[in-house]
């Protein structure tokens, strides 16, 4: 390991004495100012809660949801409640208008099925009329009275009718089957009603918690206590149902019974569908709160498409900012919920909620997706930036390297030939001067004058022997009136011949030909002529 | 240039990136289909608990979540259908799944609404089931019916009653094997439970109680040899009156349950103890009647293969119906129809019908599963049905009733006009006597003819 660590650093340090491309080194300054810009945008977009904000959109969304539901359920159980109550008035006046016409108390009526059957008889068209009208898929009565009080079961058995409906769908169908679950036979079949597969002559009131208490104790008037019953399963059937108990209150105070309606949960389920929204399908829930709780199975809970609800769950809340989880222990919801009274005159100890709740699977589904979406973009966003630095970096260099290049092909740009940057024209301009100067250092020409000497040592070629000794006596120093004597011949040959010299080596006059021999004799070149 | 098009193709992509994004949303969701079913009425439904299983397996794996929003019976969902198929107002909307007859399909104004299972079923899977079966549930040439349970006709006696009976007045359940026997037996029932009150003249106990009259009469016809249909009518010939003469003769003199709803209510009181109905009606057989003043008493319900006339054929009723599949998406239609595989798998399909009185679907079930399902048979009531089902296997041939549009109006109108006029006998014999017995059972026949021949 440590080996491998020295190595690596030798690498590093390695890297470093190497020298860095100029493109690379640009684009690591831009990829650093890149880097160090798109963390500050991200965490400037944190702090100002672009990525929180889903959780608030569905807070939000939920909150509105929860109103809605809310109300909703609160008229529908407030309707049901006001219809109930009216049942009630309306069965004590009739039952209390058949006891004084037969001139009997409601204990008398005990042991007689016959009176019963009256009484039945009277408050069927009642019973009826509240299932046809109310929002609920049953009604009910209870009498407190039994058919047979010789009977072990007298003490919880309790005559009474219940009229539910059978063929229930989504759409409530105009004319729904009702079915006869409790009550005397007979008045099914003077009804044509069919009698309910389970069917019973009379109430269990054990099934209803808190039915007894609520008839053994007198009160004023129904509307002092009345309440739902957490959700029973009705006994031998695959239904379920809440059923609201409001006492039948008579005018002396005496509970002769209790009366009506049934929420069954496949009613609930048909009434409350699921909505579907982006972050999943919102399932409606009606339940008690304990401990913390949501008792679903005590509960009704609305349609659960979309989710793997079955309506018998415990859920386990834990509060949240923007929503509240209900853990199920396999799978979890999130969600809203908000009490909702709806009994009235019990004991405080169950609090009901209504509650709104999405699947945490689809909801994480989607901020997911969101999250995805974010970090593809994020990424993108990041290499195209990245390409643009490599591109700008490449484009800034390129004019550079290129004149670099030249330098190294020694094609030192000429006088007024531009790079475009001002930069390397004053470098390359730097670096001729500082050429020329170390080239005339070494004595060495520059060209164009070297051009010229080349050419004027070429053109004596052109001279003939005798012009030749007389260009020989000029470089030795001699004047033109020592040429006559030194050469044997007249002036006037002499001037002929400088004529010629001249001409042949391209210059204007005596002294022009002695700058050139004297530049020639100071560049070591004087031989050449010879 | 060539960065241009580097920039160029990461805008591509980056685009490509985005739009996908809102196409993978909904991956997580379930596709949740409805299903209307009889399988239980308003009893404890086997097929639900089973629903709920496929729901916990192969739901939850495949992302399925079958919804029971109605259990009912086949006439309840018959008028559903139609009402819902013809759009008319305040009807339901149409399920992913119903339980259907071919009469149901029949009505429908367009069957192309359901989806042929040929689609969706290879020949090879169609063939592990009993070709009469699938045979029956082709209408138009379309598979639209696909079975998952067949049922018959049996007889179920309240035994504990019966023997009571038994021992006062000597009738057997043998004299219970035929039609002729049956009904002397209910004569002489009525007579015993009147004479049990002698202060209340007329108050007879019915002893049979017949869940559809309509059947009585088909395959009793048929098993004399007469066709029962006529084209869209009924024949009324000499095995008719054959059939009509000893129920009268009982139902006049009380012994016969003539008012509404199903057979099993009557039982449920004791104001019947024998009825004759489909065999999946176990399942509301109550262990228990109990009487006007509610007392009650626990019974034991047997079951004996449905009687025959005396010289009539050994024939008897084939029931069941099927599933059919409402058209939607392709999604749902697969969804349904993964379901309804699982159900009549082999083991999953002997499950559910022995636990509701029906039999089996598929060869592999008849033959490996149910011997063993019925052997484990805890139940009493269902060993002993399934104990009747296999006698009346061995030695009845299974009548399956015509794919006729007017089946269910005649069979309503026989119905009502049968118990109607029957009724209106029982009341002529209280007011004029045992005298006029022939007379008033000849006379009701000849009205009820008038009235089924209008």
């Amino acid at each position: 390991m440590q080996n491998k660590l020295k190595e690596l650093r030798a690498l590093n340090a390695f890297a470093k004495k190497q020298s860095v491309g100029m493109q690379r080194k640009l684009m690591l300054y831009w990829v650093s100012m890149i880097l160090v810009v798109f963390a500050a945008v991200i965490l400037l977009l944190s702090i100002a809660g672009a990525f929180s904000q889903s959780d608030e959109q569905l807070h939000e969304v939920m909150e509105l949801h929860l109103q809605n539901t809310q109300d909703n359920l609160a008229s529908h159980l407030d309707r049901l409640t006001a219809q109930s109550l009216n049942l009630s008035k309306e069965l004590s006046r009739e039952i209390e208008g058949t006891l004084v016409q037969e001139g009997i108390s409601l204990q008398e009526v005990n042991d007689d099925p016959e009176q019963l059957l009256k009484l039945q008889q009277i408050m069927y068209p009642l019973v009826n009329a509240t299932l046809q009208t109310a929002n609920c898929n049953g009604a009910y009565v209870i009498l407190d009275a039994t058919a047979n009080t010789t009977l072990p079961v007298s003490d919880h058995s309790r005559s009474g009718l219940h009229l539910r409906y059978s063929n229930l769908s989504a759409s409530s169908p105009v004319t729904p089957t009702v079915v006869y679950f409790r009550g005397i036979p007979d008045i099914a079949r003077q009804k044509d009603l069919e009698l309910h597969n389970r069917w019973n002559l009379e109430f269990d009131t054990d099934q209803i918690p808190g039915c007894q208490e609520l008839m053994s104790s007198p009160l004023d008037r129904p509307a002092q206590r009345y309440f739902w019953s957490r959700r029973i399963d009705l006994k031998g059937t695959w239904e379920s149902a809440m059923l609201l108990c409001v006492p039948i209150v008579g005018n002396d105070g005496t509970v002769y019974g209790v009366c009506g309606v049934e929420l069954s949960a496949l009613y609930f389920q048909l009434s409350y569908p699921a909505v579907e929204g982006q972050f999943g399908s919102a399932v409606t829930v009606l339940a008690p709160i304990q401990d913390s709780r949501l008792l679903l199975s005590d509960g009704l809970v609305g349609s659960v498409n979309g989710t793997y609800l079955d309506g018998q769950e415990t859920l386990t809340i834990h509060q949240g900012r923007y929503y509240n989880e209900y853990d199920a222990g396999t799978d979890r919801y999130i969600g809203l919920h908000q009490t909702i009274p709806i009994s009235k005159g019990e004991p405080a100890d169950t609090v009901w909620a209504a509650a709104i709740m999405i699947p945490q699977d689809s909801y994480a589904a989607y901020t997911a997706e969101l999250q995805r979406t974010w970090v593809i973009a994020a990424l993108g966003l990041l290499v195209v930036l990245l390409a643009l630095s490599f591109f700008l970096a490449r484009r800034f260099v390129r004019p550079i390297i290129d004149s670099l290049k030249r330098f190294q092909q020694e094609e030192l740009p000429e006088q007024g030939l531009s790079s475009g940057i001002s930069e390397v024209d004053e470098l390359a301009e730097f670096l001729n001067a500082r050429a020329r100067n170390q080239r005339l250092e070494q004595g060495e020409l520059p060209p164009n004058i070297a051009e010229l000497f080349d050419q004027f040592v070429q053109r004596k070629n052109l001279l003939t022997e005798a012009e030749r000794n007389i260009l020989r006596y000029y470089i030795d120093g001699h004047e033109i009136a020592d040429i006559p004597d030194l050469a044997f011949i007249s002036m006037s040959t002499v001037r002929k011949h400088n004529r010629s010299i001249y001409e042949k080596l391209g210059v204007a006059s005596r002294d022009e030909l002695m700058l050139y021999i004297d530049l020639l004799r100071r560049c070591g070149r004087l031989q050449e002529l010879f | 240039m060539k960065h241009r098009t580097l920039i160029f193709l990461l805008a591509v992509v980056l685009l490509f990136c985005a739009g996908c994004s809102s196409a993978t949303k909904k991956e997580e969701t379930p596709t949740t289909i409805t299903v209307w079913h009889v399988y239980g009425g308003q009893a404890d439904s086997p097929l639900n608990d089973l629903i709920d299983q496929f729901n916990q397996t192969v739901g939850k794996e495949q992302q399925i979540n079958v919804q029971v929003t109605s259990v009912s019976n086949t006439n309840t969902i018959h008028e559903l259908v139609l009402s819902s198929a013809n759009g008319e107002p305040g009807a339901s909307e149409l399920p992913d799944l119903f339980i259907s007859y071919p009469k149901t399909v029949m009505a429908l104004p367009d069957d192309s609404i359901l989806v042929d299972y040929r689609d969706y079923f290879s020949e090879e899977e169609l063939s592990a089931f009993l070709p009469a079966f699938v045979e029956e549930g082709t209408v138009d040439n379309r598979l639209v019916i696909l079975p998952v349970a067949k049922s018959t006709e049996i007889m179920f006696i309240n035994k504990t009653i019966f023997d009571r009976f038994s021992q006062a007045t000597g009738v057997t359940l043998e004299d219970l094997d035929t039609w002729e026997g049956l009904f002397k037996a209910a004569e002489i029932y009525a007579e015993w439970t009147d004479s049990q009150t002698p202060d209340i003249p007329g108050d007879a106990k019915s002893m049979f109680v017949h869940d559809y009259y309509f059947n009585y009469f088909q395959v009793g016809a048929e098993s004399l040899g007469e066709a029962f249909f006529q084209g869209d009518k009924l024949t009324f010939g000499p095995a008719f009156q054959t059939a009509w003469e000893p129920l009268a003769r009982a139902a006049i003199q009380g012994g016969v349950w003539l008012q509404g709803g199903y057979a099993t209510a009557s039982l449920r009181t004791g104001d019947s103890i024998v009825s004759v109905a489909s065999s999946a009606s176990i399942l509301y057989y109550s262990d228990i009647v109990t009487y006007p003043d509610n007392t009650s008493e626990d019974i034991t319900i047997i079951s004996r293969p449905c009687p025959v006339f005396e010289d009539g054929e050994k024939l008897v009723m084939q029931r069941g119906a099927g599933f059919c599949t409402v058209r939607s998406t392709p999604e749902r239609e697969r969804a349904a129809v993964t379901f309804l595989k699982w159900l009549t798998e082999p083991e999953h399909n002997v499950e559910f019908v022995t636990r509701t009185g029906y039999m089996p679907v598929t060869q592999t079930a008849f033959e490996n599963e149910l011997p063993n399902a019925i052997e484990g048979l805890e139940s009493p009531k269902y060993a002993s049905l399934y104990q009747a089902y296999l006698d009346t296997q061995e030695n009845y041939k299974f009548y399956v009733p015509p794919q006729l549009e007017t089946y269910l109006s005649l069979e309503t109108a026989l119905e009502d006009h049968v118990r109607a006029q029957l009724a209106l006998g029982r009341q002529d014999y209280l007011e004029a006597g045992e005298a006029g017995l022939e007379q008033i059972s000849a006379e009701r026949l000849q009205t009820f003819r008038e009235i089924m021949e209008r």
